[in-house]
């Protein structure tokens, strides 16, 4: 009876032992890249008598991205690359007898130092009525993306970037009115995205990769 | 590596399930939030598999289960297998708007650890996150074996434990199955000891940032084994079985800039044939084995037998 116990107690202990050898020894390190998406938007509030107007609006981009990498509990060091991967505009708030077309640019340029304004959206024809509500991604123009693009690398840097984007009007049908205001409510947003070098240990157990 | 540290990951194993559940319970939400339906599915898809796959190894070894009688056995079994290269990449799509829309071969959740970027219209760029670089999967899970009744056995697989704040987070693994000898039915000799045996299995891992299960894995496995006791120690068994099993992965995804709670359903069902050799020596058996299925897997262990 008692050599069936110890039988038993040696057997018990070898899961044990196995564990205690395999959870050190095969535990491997990777430095794996994580990818975070944001969007950041700004609002523009248009109310406007004539076609010809400029409607800024800023985005703390440093402060943005600080909450992303809180929210995801990583630090800046951990930023291997970040940049604008899109752009989209959405009319958030139209009301009225009838309907407006739109045309014009978006410049961005940096607050936090001196660069730009640089053309990052052309848009034409753009129905009020017929976009509201409707996110309609949009090409983007290299040189505001190449801004916003360095705006990300000075803040991997150690910077923290302000933009200000700023709508420009073009043509407008039909003509605004102090009698016939053109007023709505529309956004601009910019999808960004910041690659993480996180490092890990994993099982793998068996070897092979 | 001091003592708790070491001891800690022993435990991991020790009681552990899932050697792989590291990355999958925590940092795998990261990996997904970059992605939506298709992206995501292909990006699990390889370890889906494999959990499905891994969970049917080890249930059965005799077929030889006694009309009556007490009968107690405590196992380890462990199963196991490698990814295929054709596992580590799968074909994506761009996302958030990216312009032009754009497909790439990248990552799959165990392939390489580098993110993929492609370029776009105007100087942007969109990135796909990289894998774990994961080359194996293994599953180890004590059972425990009960009979019998009418020729009939009980077994049951558990194991729960939460790792505190690591990255592992909950794991909990519940089987039950039964096993009926078909040979009590062909006479006082039969050539071979056959038996049929059903399975249930729930396998759940880790926590989304909802609190919900990240994965559950729920798997079901029916069929009849052989097997032939030869001079006392070796005992060859053949088995052929019909695997299902539905997986559900609830995350949230950023893929779009803002967080959108989704949800994934994975399933699948297929045929494996085991090949294995149990050597049984006084009250310790020692075993190894062969799952042809589409993944083919091996296990082996060791159990104590009452």
């Amino acid at each position: 009876m008692k050599r069936k116990k110890v039988v038993i107690t040696a057997a018990l202990m070898i899961p044990i032992a196995l564990a205690l050898g395999l959870g050190g020894c095969l535990l491997e390190d990777r430095t794996v890249e994580v990818v975070l998406n944001d969007e950041y938007c700004a609002p523009f509030v248009e109310d406007h008598d004539s076609e010809n107007y400029t409607t800024p609006k800023d985005i703390e981009l440093g402060e943005d991205l600080d909450s992303l990498l809180a929210d995801n509990e990583v630090s800046r060091e951990d930023i291997l690359n970040a940049f604008l991967v899109s752009g989209s505009y959405e009319v958030l708030e139209f009301s009225h007898t009838h309907d407006w077309t739109i045309s014009g640019v978006i410049t961005v340029e940096r607050l936090d130092i001196s660069s730009g304004p640089d053309t990052l959206v052309v848009y034409s024809t753009v129905s009020l009525e017929s976009e509201l509500g409707i996110k309609t991604p949009v090409d983007l123009h290299d040189d505001g993306v190449a801004l916003v693009n360095a705006a990300m690398d000075d803040y991997i840097a150690g910077g923290n970037p302000v933009l200000r984007l700023t709508v420009v009007s073009g043509d407008v049908y039909t003509d605004p009115t102090p009698s016939d205001r053109l007023q709505f409510v529309w956004e601009a947003c910019l999808n960004v995205q910041v690659i993480l070098g996180l490092d890990t240990e994993i099982f793998n157990f068996m070897g092979g990769s | 590596m001091d003592f708790s540290s070491t001891f800690r990951r022993g435990i991991w194993s020790a009681v552990l399930v899932l050697l792989l559940a590291s990355p999958l319970s925590a940092q795998i939400e990261d990996h997904l939030s970059a992605y939506t339906g298709e992206n995501a599915r292909g990006y699990l898809d390889p370890l889906v598999s494999a959990m499905g796959t891994s969970l049917n190894g080890g249930l059965y070894r005799s077929g030889k289960i006694p009309k009556a009688g007490l009968s107690i056995a405590i196992e380890f079994p462990f199963v196991g297998l490698y990814f295929s290269d054709e596992d580590k990449k799968f074909t994506a799509t761009t996302e958030a708007g990216f312009l032009p829309e754009t497909t790439a071969q990248v990552p799959t959740v165990i392939g390489p650890t580098g993110a993929v970027i492609v370029d776009g219209e105007g100087g942007t760029q969109f990135a796909f996150p990289g894998g774990f670089d994961v080359g194996s999967f293994a599953i180890m899970a004590p059972q425990l074996r009960v009979g019998s009744v009418l020729g009939t056995e009980a077994m049951v697989r558990f194991v729960a434990f939460r790792i505190g704040d690591s990255e592992l987070g909950d794991v909990m693994l519940a089987g039950f199955g039964i096993r009926h000898s078909i040979s009590q039915y062909m006479g006082p000799t039969p050539v071979v000891d056959v038996a049929a045996s059903f399975y249930w299995q729930n396998l759940k891992l880790g926590e989304n940032s909802e609190g919900d299960d990240l994965s559950s894995t729920t798997n079901y496995s029916f069929g009849a084994q052989a097997s032939k006791k030869l001079g006392g120690v070796l005992n060859p068994y053949a088995g052929l079985y019909y695997n299902s099993y539905k997986t559900d992965i609830k995350y949230t995804s950023e893929a779009s800039g803002t967080p959108e709670s989704t949800e994934l359903s994975f399933d699948d069902g297929f045929v494996q044939f085991t090949l294995g050799l149990e050597l049984n020596l006084w009250i310790i058996n020692v075993w190894g084995e062969y799952n042809i299925a589409e993944r083919q897997s091996f296990g082996a262990g060791f159990g104590l037998a009452l």
